[in-house]
């Protein structure tokens, strides 16, 4: 053994998938089950198109998805969650900008008993006033301790200018919105996007037939209208906002720009620019911003696919003194993306990473399941993994230079800092 | 049931194995017995600025990082007051990049000053950015001298201050190396996928030939029992008041643990918990009130904290805390409210458990802690908690005496 020599390497060629099967509920509604798993688990999702593109109101969709168990005249929240909890189970609400629903945690011999407790209090519709005012208020706090944070700050001003304020992604909340919220805007906002739409309903575990059975049950109780098409008018800011907030020891900085989607040819590449530029704990500015300069304690680059944009962002938080420096060094580093040819060997690191990576997020059923969920989802190719494997391990140097000229010039950046 | 099989190498490296079948992948995971307990007051911060320095270089690898990732890996690590982890997770045919990389940092660093200098700002920038420049960021490091008088828990793993960390010095990393750094003061937990009939002659092929070190003979006394209630109020630039009771008892390995957390899940933590219910719900005191246990190897806490709603006074809010704990003393359990705690906790480990590096790094708790037992025992553990030891610990331990207060005035 030399402890100068690395290990042989062996590669990542292929990843076992396992896809759930898709069960007809009846009246259009489809479950997506997965039930060979090795422990009494089961976790069950239910998805609609009810996130925050659908209101016509600041904040009702987010409230109505936050009350869906709140009750009514003669069943208390309380006696909702305490009927849950009981039998063990756990319940949370997911919520974003395209998609809403919830999610229930059990294990397989109290499943039944939980969900039917959650099937019949989903019915109710009827959204207290009590329950309301009561979540305006936690909110209303909420909101304002943000207000304190600068990367809070700085991710709604990115928003904000990415998205525009005509498209319902741009379109934030302010403190008076808590105020304005009204009953009848979260009933009506339930009636059309929960139950006049059908719900994607996803299960992971090994129930019996009696379970699917009751799930069939809850599928006949939505109708099949079809919400509203949203027009496309998303028109991204570029150039910089600077906001400065006096004592702030830190500046928060947001870097980005829309991009295309999943579909185009150009998506792969993007993803591996993202990997080497900031998608890992190696990445060049993780290297360059905190491991060589010391600027910040962390910094990292995304890319945000939603249904009506794509996005790659750059975020970070650095010392004030700083700021100008880091904002040098982005710059520089997005730059050397469009001259140089990125060397093989650290091609090479990224993409036995990213592939890594890829093992790490299908590990388990839960994992496989949330990797079938995002095709089914966005709609794309039951080879998409398979295409996405394939395309990390083909990219070439030259393929990510092009890239990176039509992607990362820095005039059609939108640039935040905040603090 | 999670299974493992333990040994331990000549030079004194405790190792133990947790074979999974079902997973493409193995996580190796290093647990050190040294955390911020282990610092003199006049260097607090050290072991977590010393656990950055393992990412900087080893006596015969210059890269931490690049292998690992070259091997489709991904590294990471925590400290806290009691212990510090590492964890990596490989594809499981590249097991071997991980213990070569994990070994040879073992077997010594490269004692860079270059990683040194840019460290001590990375971990500043942190210390800035999670606990001075975030809202109720630095309560803790007001907190816990309140908590503590003699013990090393009264300061936060980040450290008392800033220039603890800037005076870190090179000779110091080294002196902090030789004393907690060696086979005698660690375990090796590797789980997943490996080579069942390999495994033993990879871990030995790696770590065998490490110098055992010194057994470090940890020599803390233990804080002294609190003798009379103990409050601070102060001012923060924050949006609202907030108020914070720590009780000490007993520590991670005692019955209290799982006592306290079954308390606190009766307390707070779903909407169908008493707190919520009733402070925040009810009687709209607090926006935000929970409770929870701290899991100190030496000493536990049992802690509220909430954030009051405008114009509540403090003393109010507070004795409306004390009401509910009163009651807990005094009143009736419902056998259905303790049956629902227990069957949550059920749900809540089975999900747990779903996830390999987090029974790796229970099994590295456990270890350390000469604990594995309660592997076996947790369930029944929880279960055969009665509402009378419920009532017991509460009585016992929500005592004026047993009180550390903390009232945070908004000066907004």
């Amino acid at each position: 053994m030399n402890r100068l020599i690395a290990p042989v390497i062996q590669h990542i060629n292929q990843v076992d998938l396992i896809f759930p099967n898709r069960i007809d509920l009846g009246n259009n509604v489809n479950l997506f089950w997965l039930k060979d798993i090795p422990d009494d688990t089961v976790k069950l999702d239910f998805i609609w198109n009810a996130g925050s593109i659908h209101q016509h109101k600041p904040l009702v969709a987010s409230f109505c998805n936050q009350l869906l168990f709140s009750g009514n005249n003669t069943t208390t929240s309380k006696a909702i969650a305490d009927n849950i909890d009981q039998y063990g189970g756990y319940l949370s609400h997911n919520f974003g900008k395209d998609l809403a629903g919830f999610s229930v945690f059990a294990l397989v011999d109290t499943i039944g008993e939980v969900f039917s407790t959650i099937a019949s209090s989903f019915q109710h519709g009827y959204f207290p006033e009590k329950e309301i005012a009561k979540w305006q208020e936690i909110k209303k706090k909420d909101y304002v301790l943000n207000e304190e944070k600068v990367s809070v700050n700085a991710r709604k001003l990115f928003t904000k200018h990415l998205f525009g304020d005509q498209h319902p992604y741009g379109r934030l909340a302010v403190l008076e919105d808590y105020e304005n919220i009204q009953r009848a805007d979260i009933r009506n906002f339930y009636t059309e996007h929960y139950l006049s739409t059908k719900p994607s309903i996803f299960l992971v575990g090994n129930v019996d037939e009696a379970f699917i059975t009751k799930l069939k049950s809850f599928a006949q109780l939505f109708t099949n209208q079809q919400s509203a098409v949203i027009p496309n008018n998303i028109i991204q800011s570029t150039g910089q906002f600077y906001k400065e907030k006096p004592k702030a020891i830190q500046s928060a900085i947001r870097i980005g720009r829309l991009i295309v989607n999943k579909k185009h040819d150009d998506y792969i590449a993007l993803q591996v620019l993202n990997t080497i530029l900031g998608g890992y704990f190696g990445s060049r500015l993780m290297a360059n911003i905190r491991e060589d300069k010391g600027f910040t304690y962390g910094i990292g680059s995304s890319i945000v696919a939603l249904e009506e944009a794509t996005y790659f962002a750059i975020s970070t938080e650095v010392g004030i003194a700083s700021r100008t420096a880091a904002l040098t060094e982005i710059y520089n580093e997005l730059k050397r993306l469009q001259t140089e040819l990125v060397p093989n060997e650290e091609l090479q690191v990224v993409k036995n990473y990213m592939l890594g990576s890829f093992l790490r997020n299908t590990d388990g059923a839960i994992a496989m399941m949330e990797k079938y969920k995002a095709i089914y989802l966005q709609d794309l190719n039951e080879s998409y993994y398979t295409d996405y494997i394939n395309g990390v391990h083909e990219m070439t140097a030259e393929k990510l230079l092009t890239v990176a000229k039509k992607y990362f010039n820095k005039n059609d950046f939108l640039e935040i800092s905040y603090g | 049931m999670i299974h493992y099989d333990q040994f331990t190498l000549k030079n004194g490296l405790r190792v133990l194995l947790h074979h999974d079948q079902t997973t493409p992948l193995v996580v190796v995971n290093t647990i050190y017995n040294v955390g911020a307990r282990d610092e003199s007051p006049n260097q607090t911060g050290f072991a977590h600025l010393f656990e950055h320095l393992m990412f900087g270089g080893s006596i015969n690898i210059e890269n931490f990082d690049k292998p690992l990732q070259l091997a489709g890996g991904e590294c990471n690590a925590f400290t806290n007051n009691d212990i510090t982890n590492y964890y990596s997770t490989i594809p499981a045919n590249n097991i071997e990049t991980a213990l070569w990389l994990e070994s040879d940092r073992m077997l010594s660093l490269a004692f860079n000053q270059k990683s040194l200098d840019v460290q001590k700002n990375v971990v500043i920038e942190e210390f800035k950015q999670r606990y001075l420049n975030q809202p109720y960021g630095d309560l803790w490091h007001v907190f816990r001298p309140l908590i503590f008088k003699t013990h090393p828990y009264q300061w936060p793993t980040i450290g008392k201050e800033l220039s603890h960390v800037e005076n870190a010095n090179i000779a110091d990393v080294k002196a902090f190396f030789k004393k907690h750094y060696s086979p005698q003061n660690a375990i090796l937990v590797v789980g997943g996928n490996f080579e069942q009939d390999l495994i033993k002659c990879q871990i030995e092929k790696w770590y065998g030939d490490i110098p055992p070190g010194k057994k470090y003979d940890r020599q803390i006394l233990p804080e002294p029992i609190q003798q009379a209630e103990r409050r601070l109020q102060i001012k923060r630039d924050v949006p609202s008041n907030a108020i914070y009771i720590a009780f000490r008892i007993g520590n991670r390995t005692s019955n209290d643990h799982y006592l306290g957390d079954l308390v606190s899940d009766i307390l707070s933590g779903s909407k169908s918990s008493r707190l919520y219910e009733n402070l925040v719900k009810q009687k709209k005191l607090f926006s935000q009130v929970n409770a929870y246990i701290s899991s100190g190897f030496e000493h536990g806490l049992f802690i509220i904290a909430g954030f009051t709603q405008n114009e509540v006074d403090l003393t109010d809010a507070e004795a409306a805390i004390w009401q509910e704990l009163n009651e807990l003393i005094e009143g009736d359990l419902a056998p259905s409210e303790l049956i629902k705690v227990k069957n949550k906790f059920k749900t809540a480990k089975a999900f747990q458990n779903q996830s390999l590096l987090n029974r790796v790094m229970n099994l590295s708790q456990l270890a350390i802690l000469d604990h594995l037992d309660e592997l076996h025992l947790e369930n029944e553990l929880y279960n055969q908690i009665s509402s009378t030891d419920i009532k017991n610990f509460c009585k016992k331990y929500f005592t004026k005496t047993n009180t550390n207060a903390l009232h945070v005035i908004s000066s907004q």
